[in-house]
């Protein structure tokens, strides 16, 4: 063999490992443009969304998470008038709190007030949302009025709507009566007989609307062709509420029926609406008073450890009876899609 | 068709509400001038309460022309400017000297916060490097006319804060209604005037020829000028029924008037010495044992009063106990009654109320003549009842005691806010204040006759019983009890609070129309339950 040969017999053995990997290396390199074309979109869309997320999560973490984190051990310290300090006292405000509740007529009127607006709660104003919701479903005469009524007080500011009722129940109210011919009229806000139970009146009218809005479309949901068996069937309404409507509408009555137990601790019943700081202790409710306790003009920080330890409390057993409630209200009735 | 209108009202609705941003958007009605950036800016925060603008206006007008090488900007503020809010705020807020409603100075100052004012307030005025030309040779420590307040800002030699107004607590009067109605005792006390020249009883002083003369003593009087008051027809008070604290202060001015100083500011201090009833020896009062202070002589006083006040509803105005009746509404119905079918004859309020119901008095005018003009309408001071052991004198209730004015130790043109302050310290602005405002400042300073001429009938009586000699001026709420700081909450109804048989109270008013059975003594032994657990929340 001659050189010439030689020579092109090792060109076509290099051009031919050449063509072998690239042709090997091919994939590789028309996929790392294409990842890197995937990646760069993904890496966009991943910047979108965090630039959409990243200040409601920094928020949160700051204003609920380091918030509630500090109020936790807020609530082991006390205030030093001298320094301006707060500092670490265990369990005193514990001890504090817990002597008010067995001691303290203020705390134990609080306490009485909460639970009875919870019952009243849920044991009126439940069934009345239902029942309007039901009526609104079904369409029965009137049923766009008291729509509009139920619903009014959550278009209009809660301190506004507060407000018009606080100056009718007041002024007009009271005039009505008396040229219907009515005497010795109370001063319903005010006469002891007649406060609370003028607040509870409003908080149960004043939070028709949500639970309506969302029971009717809770109901709204339920299937047609159920609705029409029942009709077939010779179902009056009142068998279809209690054996189509409200099983499928239960699990949204566990959403509000556990979401009012933390409420026990936290409604204030619009009490300060009405009367700001001022109002007399027969119309407190826990809410309310710790309200005030941290947020009034009576407010000061020495307060602020007392309040925290009372929340923690709260918060301690509101939170596994909300959950054992849960629990047992969907053992009743198991959740159901539909 | 349905759809366009309702697009329309939509339209409507939406441009509606966004208008109102328009007008929500704050600006300072300031004196209209521009920015001028070879002058320093001096930017001033100012609560913006009872006294209107205009004194801090005028304030500036007249420093401007003064300081030709500062301008000042002022912020009204309300909300932002209270206590808890404000000492977050300052250091980070452009403000660089407040003049605020209330602070806990203790709090403040432990925050650093407020700067070091003591060259300010304790270098003679006319000495002063900060006042360009003045006369006066008082230091502004001299000129605070209440030693208390003295002991109260300096702290440990040092001044971080200066006391701003004296708000006074009690029931005001129609002057014009009790002359034309002739309702001032006769100088025998056997009964009314018969026409205005008789001569009158000499007061709750016991001086004649004082501005109490023929106004009722004590409660037996009381009673008697409310029955004559019904039964020709007047209406005798209302009140700020949203507001309990009114209701609360004016019982208060009564019990501290019955007290005097040394004895009602016990319960400030939880330390001193007082005589119970009975007691032929004075109890040391210490923190330990402060609780017997619910039974002094002078809440019995007050409560006495409340309990006569709620014994008849035609005492009072049917709105006066209502969650509606706000302290404007309250203004309102006092002094429009003049021109309505029941006329209301007093009305429980304080210092500024001529201020805050300027708008009434313009109203008023505009529809019925300048006979109904503010400054023409006489109203006057109403002097608490005394009784049998009050105290000789007139004690008068300061509910602004912690109301300061101060410089922001962040600010950077500390050398014009200190100019600022020293300037609003001089006797003219503190005069101007008071001229424009009918509000006292707590300092020792004489209105001139141009003043007083300028001045309300209110305003005069008013600065009457304020700069009387024997006059003492007392704080609901400079403590300085240890365990007062401590537990605000503990004792945040201190005044009132009582556990009565049928659940806690505050409001004794309230709580004897609810009860008319509920006895004095009843209420008063549930003040004193209230704070049974005092050794084990006070030791």
């Amino acid at each position: 063999m001659n050189k010439v040969k030689l020579q092109e017999i090792k060109h076509s053995l290099q051009w031919g490992i050449y063509e072998f990997f690239r042709k090997i290396t091919a994939p590789l390199r028309k996929s790392g443009a294409a990842k890197k074309k995937l990646r760069k979109s993904k890496t966009g869309e991943f910047l979108f969304f965090l630039a959409l997320i990243i200040y409601p999560v920094v928020q949160f973490c700051v204003f609920y998470i380091g918030v509630n984190f500090n109020s936790i051990l807020l609530a082991f310290k006390t205030f030093n008038i001298d320094t301006s300090e707060f500092y670490f006292v265990g369990f005193d405000n514990f001890k504090q709190f817990f002597y008010d509740v067995g001691h303290d007529p203020v705390m134990i009127m609080a306490i009485k007030n909460s639970f009875k607006i919870y019952a009243v709660t849920l044991f009126i104003a439940l069934p009345l949302n239902i029942f309007f919701s039901y009526f609104i479903y079904k369409k029965v005469p009137c049923s766009k009025f008291f729509q509009v009524i139920l619903f009014m007080p959550q278009v209009l500011s809660a301190i506004v709507m507060s407000l018009m009722f606080k100056f009718f129940v007041d002024r007009g109210l009271p005039s009505i009566l008396s040229a219907l011919g009515f005497k010795n009229i109370p001063a319903f806000l005010v006469d002891k007989n007649t406060a609370f139970n003028t607040i509870m009146f409003y908080c149960v009218w004043s939070g028709f609307g949500t639970q309506i809005l969302i029971y009717s479309s809770a109901m709204s949901r339920i299937d047609e062709s159920l609705v029409e068996y029942a009709k077939l069937e010779g179902m009056s309404a009142f068998k279809e509420f209690f054996q189509i409507t409200l099983p499928l509408i239960f699990p949204t009555m566990i959403t509000f029926l556990v979401a009012g137990i933390a409420g026990i601790f936290t409604n204030q019943a619009q009490v300060f609406n009405f009367y700001g700081s001022s109002a007399d202790y027969y119309l407190q409710t826990l809410g309310y008073n710790f309200f005030i306790k941290v947020a009034s003009g009576d407010a000061s920080l020495p307060n602020y450890p007392y309040a925290a330890a009372g929340g923690l409390v709260f918060t301690v057993i509101a939170v596994p009876l909300t959950i054992l409630i849960k629990k047992l209200l969907e053992k009743i009735n198991p959740v159901t899609e539909y | 068709m349905k759809k366009k209108i309702l697009s329309f009202l939509l339209l409507f609705v939406l441009l509606f509400t966004a208008s109102g941003f328009a007008t929500a958007c704050r600006h300072d009605d300031g004196p209209s001038k521009k920015v001028d950036p070879n002058k320093t800016q001096l930017y001033v925060g100012v609560y913006e309460g009872a006294f209107g603008r205009e004194w801090m206006e005028q304030l500036i007008v007249d420093f401007e022309a003064v300081y030709t090488d500062i301008q000042v900007w002022p912020t009204y503020e309300k909300d932002l400017y209270a206590d808890a809010k404000l000492i977050e705020n300052v250091k980070s807020s452009k403000e660089d000297l407040y003049f605020v409603s209330a602070i806990t100075y203790s709090n403040y100052i432990n925050k650093e916060v407020l700067a070091d004012i003591t060259d300010v307030v304790t270098t003679p005025l006319n000495e002063s490097k900060y006042i360009i030309s003045t006369e006066e040779t008082k230091s502004i420590e001299e000129k605070i006319n209440n030693p208390e307040l003295v002991s109260y800002y300096n702290r440990d030699g040092k001044y971080y804060a200066l006391p701003f107004y004296d708000a006074i607590f009690g029931l005001v009067y129609d002057v014009d209604l009790f002359e034309s109605k002739r309702l001032y005792f006769n100088k025998a006390e056997t009964g009314f005037i018969g026409n205005i020249e008789q001569p009158r009883s000499v007061g709750p002083d016991g001086k004649e020829g004082t501005y109490d003369d023929g106004l009722p003593k004590d409660l037996d009087q009381w009673k008697k000028l409310l029955d004559r008051m019904t039964d020709i027809g007047i209406i005798p008070m209302t009140w700020n029924g949203k507001n309990a604290s009114y209701m609360e202060r004016y019982l208060m001015s009564i019990w501290a008037d019955y007290e005097g100083k040394a004895n009602f500011d016990l319960n400030n201090t939880f330390s001193g010495e007082y005589t119970f009833p009975g007691d032929s020896q004075p109890t040391q009062i210490t923190q330990e044992n402060a609780y017997l202070l619910q039974k002094q002589e002078g809440k019995r006083q007050a409560l006495s009063m409340a309990k006569l006040i709620a014994s008849d509803t035609d005492y009072y105005s049917p709105n006066a106990i209502l969650p509606s009746q706000t302290h404007t509404l309250a203004q309102n119905e006092f002094l429009t009654s003049s021109i309505k079918n029941q006329r209301i004859a007093m009305l429980v309020d304080a210092t500024w109320w001529e201020n805050e119901a300027d708008l009434v008095f313009k109203g008023m005018a505009d529809l019925n003549g300048n006979d109904y003009a503010r400054g023409v309408r006489r109203f006057a001071f109403m002097p608490a009842p005394k009784g049998e052991g009050a105290n000789e004198g007139t004690t008068l209730l300061s509910v602004s005691g912690m109301s300061v004015a101060f410089v922001n130790a962040y600010s950077q043109k500390m050398d014009a806010a200190k100019k600022f302050l020293s300037f609003a310290h001089l006797d003219e602005n503190l005069r101007k204040f008071t001229k424009m405002t009918g509000v006292p400042r707590p300092y020792k300073y004489e209105l001139t006759e141009e003043d007083r001429a300028a001045m309300s009938y209110f305003g005069n009586t008013l600065y009457d019983a304020y700069s009387d000699p024997d006059t003492e001026i007392v704080f609901n709420m400079i403590y300085t009890a240890p365990a007062r700081l401590q537990m605000p909450s503990y004792f945040v109804d201190w005044s009132w609070g009582a556990n009565l048989s049928d659940g806690p109270t505050k409001e004794p008013i309230k709580a004897f129309r609810a009860d008319p059975t509920l006895t004095v003594d009843a209420y008063m032994q549930g003040m004193l339950d209230k704070y049974s657990d005092w050794a084990q929340k006070v030791g």
